[in-house]
């Protein structure tokens, strides 16, 4: 009787497993997926509230949600209009109150509606800066985007126009107004929670530090965070070409062409506007064997961050390539060892030089980054239009190095094959601390290598492995020599303030690298305020050459991602983040 | 019976106050800034480093970070009783260890506010320089550092003479740290009393009335946890279920033919299937039956469907039978390879017994003995194992959920690890310290079923 149970069991187990598997392996979903597009997600959004969250995986799929006045062209990365008519008119206030600010004229396509078939004017936008100045809301990084704006005024005459004050000429004032997500206030705001507050009165109550939290806006931030605001299709609206339809939790994202999509009209000359697919979905699939076995099987279109040795041999296989097509493009993301400038082993850029020569870039890139890098010498992506091509890369070359070190008076005194130096009648060995986040394999292998060449020439390397978050403490109590870290770039042109002025070098700001130069500060000071671009890019490469010249940190590579797209459409693979635009994917004929 | 079940219920009480005050005293030594976390300073930003003191402040009072962390504390006299209200973590680390070195909280305090004062006197751009050398002084604690930015600010030049007044001023202060130090007070024993109005006793009363707290993004715990609970405790529920169901069998035939080649093979299959990792088998599972490149597409990719089943168990089955069927397989090998060894093993020592034998010479169908006599009394094993198995229904399985993508409990707990994410982590294992206490109680209540002789 046993015997039979167990065969029994056991048949009924494989039955199933036969029955489900032929059920299933005929995949009836792949016919009918028509022009319908699959991404994948390197992990699931926690939100699709366009003011809260900048997350990569949520900015994808609110990319097709909401809309901006301009937005970067995703081939050029220059600014484009897309709500607006055209670039805001710029000039300069003279006179008044805002003397010595700048204001921003905008007006708003006659053709952009939103989904009730009302017109989008001025008056949401002001909602949308109203939310964001609103401190409760929870968009801090927004808001400390747009401290320049210091009133909006609506067109009398034209509810589609309205003028930007800013009290200060900066040139990422134009990229943060003109890219902000415009909200539906109708939709955000039903109780009109906002309305009685005025932009200059917020700006004005995010002064003034002293005063407690007020109702009204504690109300409408409350409403505002709520999960109908972000993850639910009642609330996430925008005047984009597609509307949130379904999100199954940990599975997938759907979003659906509208109906009547007014953009249509106005696609074929701006590719943003497109709208060729019925229906994208988004697919968050962290593990990476996971995400392959998808690829293979065909099921996704679009694919970012494959590894590279995945990619690699998925590039070799015969049947795959004939399926997609795979590409580098720019991860908009540059990795660097930076220096604590002050430390006194490191405090003369000789030195710092030196130490630059110990790396093997050329090796790095292919070696470490799988062949994934763009050689980068000057602290801004390679793909910019100001990148300073003059400067020349700074090769592996130990005499140079070794020659350097003796320039700035480093010997070794003692024997003890480490070079030295009195500073301050103090002999100091030459014990570089080189910190990195445990988890970053190739910031380790870089360490074995400059520890290798630095043994040539008495340079000694203590590489110091460390948890992210004790690395981030240590580098804020600069409690390193140097440190390996890459940073992450916006579409805009940079503002190198954050990262290179005296003024950040505070524990919480950017200047990690305790990088404080006179001339560095002054160049910042002009590039921030001024507005032609051809005057700017002079100041740019000239600054570009002074971070050369005084190498705050060795500037190693961009990073490069990978993508796989189906070759069942037509799409072009692009320099925005993440290299693809899903809404401009089309079926190709056959 | 049911006198037991409250006894027992009491003895719960206990045993989670101190889980819980682990788990929470846990979640004060990992490192990283609680309130940076939730602020999302990561090291690869640069453009959002810059928060105001307010923002930080405003956040630190919604954690609640701004008060003691637990009802008491054993310390030494050296250590004030209000450093909690020292809001910044690194300020507050840097006093810390600074009082460790000297013992002189209150010099060390009127050092830190000469360098506000100091602070609160720069304005203009030309003391940048002096302003961020100052910053410093207020996160160090090596004496080598501290002098040595005490050197640079004395260097850099004061433009006015309240400046350089000030500056001495730090100096000074500074200087009476190392010589007022009052290290014995380090030796004194003390104890301070904070009452309830405390980070724990918050913690804990939120977590009893199922408010789980903030993940680092903002999201509710509870709201994040909901889904992944239900899809785990589905899964798990079926794999356990499901290895019952085949081992029992298993287990059974394999002690009746303890010495066949069909009884032994069957046994060392189970084991060779038991000492392959569990993560090779799933990921060797999914590249050959999922994709058509070896010619073996069986089952579909992975990832559950994404039609919206909204927690319920049929329509979560129907809709997703043939995808959690892999998963379901990989997760069921240990767990069956394990319940069928141990009833082996139970079953033949009990087959060896005199009663066994009795009621052989009574005249019992064999398959009646091992049915009706040896398996019941060898059903011990599987009732322990059940109790550890339970847990399993919170915690999933972090590897099998991870490779076919599917978003359970364990892949939450897994997530929160690698991103640092620790107020998830600690609900998960909250939520796990239940679910075995759950399991030893449901186990014992098994225990007595299964054998009245059993006194609870």
């Amino acid at each position: 009787m046993n015997q039979k149970l167990l065969t029994g069991a056991l048949s009924i187990l494989l039955f199933s497993v036969i029955s489900f598997s032929v059920f299933t392996s005929c995949n009836p979903d792949k016919d009918k997926r028509g022009n319908n597009v699959t991404v994948r997600l390197t992990g699931e959004p926690e939100r699709l509230n366009p003011l809260t969250t900048e997350d990569i995986n949520a900015t994808q799929v609110m990319n097709l949600i909401f809309l901006s006045l301009l937005d970067f062209d995703p081939q050029t990365l220059e600014l484009v209009p897309v709500l607006a008519k055209s670039r805001p008119s710029v000039s300069p206030i003279d006179t008044g109150i805002y003397k010595g600010g700048t204001s921003y004229t905008y007006e708003i396509k006659d053709e952009a509606l939103w989904d009730n078939g009302k017109p989008i004017t001025a008056a949401d936008y002001i909602f949308t800066v109203k939310a964001i100045l609103n401190k409760k809301s929870g968009a801090n990084n927004l808001r400390s985007g747009l401290d320049f704006i210091s009133d909006i005024v609506m067109d009398s005459q034209n509810p589609k126009k309205f003028t930007i004050i800013s009290n200060k000429r900066y040139i990422l004032s134009e990229t943060a107004s003109g890219t902000l997500p415009i909200l539906p206030e109708y939709v955000y705001d039903t109780e009109g929670g906002m309305k009685s507050y005025s932009v200059s009165s917020l700006v004005l109550a995010l002064k003034d530090t002293t005063q407690k939290g007020d109702e009204g806006l504690t109300k409408f931030a409350t409403a505002f965070q709520s999960p109908k605001f972000a993850r639910e299709k009642e609330g996430v609206m925008g005047s984009g070409a597609y509307r949130l339809d379904n999100w199954v939790a940990g599975q997938s994202i759907t979003v659906m062409k509208k109906n009547n999509w007014w953009g249509d009209k106005l696609a074929s000359s701006n590719p943003i506007l497109a709208a060729n697919p019925d229906q994208i979905v988004f697919k968050p699939v962290k593990e990476n064997a996971a995400a392959i076995s998808m690829v293979q099987n065909g099921e996704l279109d679009a694919i970012t961050a494959i590894p590279p040795k995945d990619f690699n041999a998925m590039k070799k296989d015969e049947k795959l390539a004939a399926q997609y097509v795979f590409e580098a493009v720019p991860a908009m993301s540059l990795v660097h060892a930076g220096f604590n400038c002050k430390s006194p082993k490191l405090n003369d850029k000789r030195l710092r030089r030196a130490i630059a020569h110990l790396f093997d870039v050329p090796t790095i890139i292919k070696v470490l980054a799988g062949g994934f890098g763009e050689p980068c010498v000057s602290g801004f992506l390679p793909q910019r239009a100001y990148y300073n091509k003059n400067l020349q890369p700074i090769a592996l070359n130990i005499e140079k190095a070794q020659s350097l070190l003796a320039e700035a008076g480093w010997k070794d005194t003692n024997g003890d094959s480490t070079v030295d130096k009195n500073i301050g009648g103090k002999r100091v060995e030459m014990n570089i601390k080189y910190i990195f986040a445990a988890s970053n394999e190739a910031a380790k292998n870089m360490g074995l290598m400059i520890q290798e060449n630095g043994k040539k020439i008495g340079i000694q390397f203590t590489l110091e492995p460390q948890d992210g978050k004790v690395m981030l403490e240590n580098m804020k109590k600069r409690d390193f020599d140097m440190f390996v870290n890459a940073s992450g770039f916006a579409p805009s042109i940079d503002d190198p303030k954050e990262m290179w002025a005296t003024a950040s070098n505070t524990p919480d700001g950017g200047n990690r690298f305790q990088f404080e130069n006179k001339r560095a500060d002054a160049l910042i000071e002009q590039i921030r305020s001024e507005l032609t671009d051809s005057k700017r890019n002079e100041l740019y490469k000239q600054f570009q050459a002074l971070l050369y010249d005084e190498q705050p940190a060795v500037f190693l590579f961009a990073r490069q991602e990978r993508v796989a797209l189906n070759k069942r459409f037509d799409a072009a693979i692009v320099a925005r983040r993440p290299g693809f635009v899903p809404n401009a994917f089309k079926l190709k004929a056959n | 019976m049911l006198k037991y079940i409250f006894q027992r219920l009491l003895y719960f009480i206990p045993t989670l106050l101190v889980i819980s005050v682990i788990v929470f005293g846990l979640s004060k030594f990992t490192p990283g800034d609680p309130v940076e976390n939730r602020l999302q300073i990561n090291p690869e930003s640069n453009s959002n480093a810059g928060f105001s003191d307010e923002m930080y402040q405003q956040v630190a009072r919604e954690l609640g970070v701004d008060k003691p962390v637990f009802y008491c504390t054993v310390t030494t006299r050296a250590f004030p009783k209000n450093l909690y209200s020292i809001l910044k973590k690194d300020q507050r680390t840097a006093t810390e260890n600074l009082i460790k070195q000297y013992g002189n909280f209150d010099k060390i305090h009127i050092f830190h506010q000469s360098v506000k004062d100091l602070l609160l006197q720069l304005a203009d751009a030309d003391s940048l320089n002096l302003g961020n050398n100052a910053r410093q002084l207020l996160i160090q604690e090596e004496d080598e550092k501290i002098s040595f930015i005490l050197t640079e600010i004395r260097q850099s030049g004061a433009s006015s003479s309240i400046l350089s007044r000030k500056i001495t001023d730090i100096q000074t202060k500074y200087d009476y740290i190392k010589s007022d130090a009052t290290r014995a007070q380090l030796f004194l024993p003390t104890f301070y009393w904070y009452g309830f109005d405390n980070q724990y006793h918050h913690w804990l009363m939120n977590f009893l009335k199922g408010n789980f707290g903030v993940a680092n993004n903002g999201q509710a715990i509870r709201g994040k946890i909901q889904t992944p609970l239900s899809i785990t405790l589905m899964m798990s529920l079926l794999a356990i279920f499901l290895s019952y169901i085949i081992a029992i069998p298993i287990g059974i035939y394999t002690a009746a033919h303890q010495n066949t080649r069909s009884g032994k093979w069957l046994m060392h299959g189970l084991f060779a299937l038991y000492s392959l990792p569990l993560f090779w088998l799933a990921l060797m599972a999914l590249r050959f039956l999922t994709t058509p490149q070896y010619g073996l597409k069986i089952f579909p990719s992975a990832g559950l469907s994404d039609v919206n089943t909204e927690g319920s168990f049929m329509s979560f089955l129907s809709v997703n039978v043939s995808r959690i069927i892999l998963p379901i397989l990989c997760m069921m090998i240990h767990p069956t390879a394990v319940i069928a060894r141990q009833l082996q093993g139970a079953m033949l020592e009990n087959l060896q017994l005199d009663y066994i034998r009795t009621a052989r010479a009574k005249g019992l169908t064999w398959s009646r003995i091992l049915r009706h006599h040896a398996f019941r009394n060898a059903l011990f094993p599987l009732i322990t194992l059940f109790g550890q198995l339970l847990p399993l229904l919170i915690t999933g399985s972090f590897m099998i959920e991870y490779i076919f993508n599917i978003k359970g409990m364990g892949r939450i707990a897994y997530e929160a690890i690698v991103e640092q994410d620790w107020h998830v982590v600690y609900i998960v294992l909250m939520l796990s310290a239940v679910m075995v206490l759950a399991g030893n109680l449901v186990a014992d209540l098994l225990y007595k079923w299964a054998n009245p002789r059993v006194k609870l």
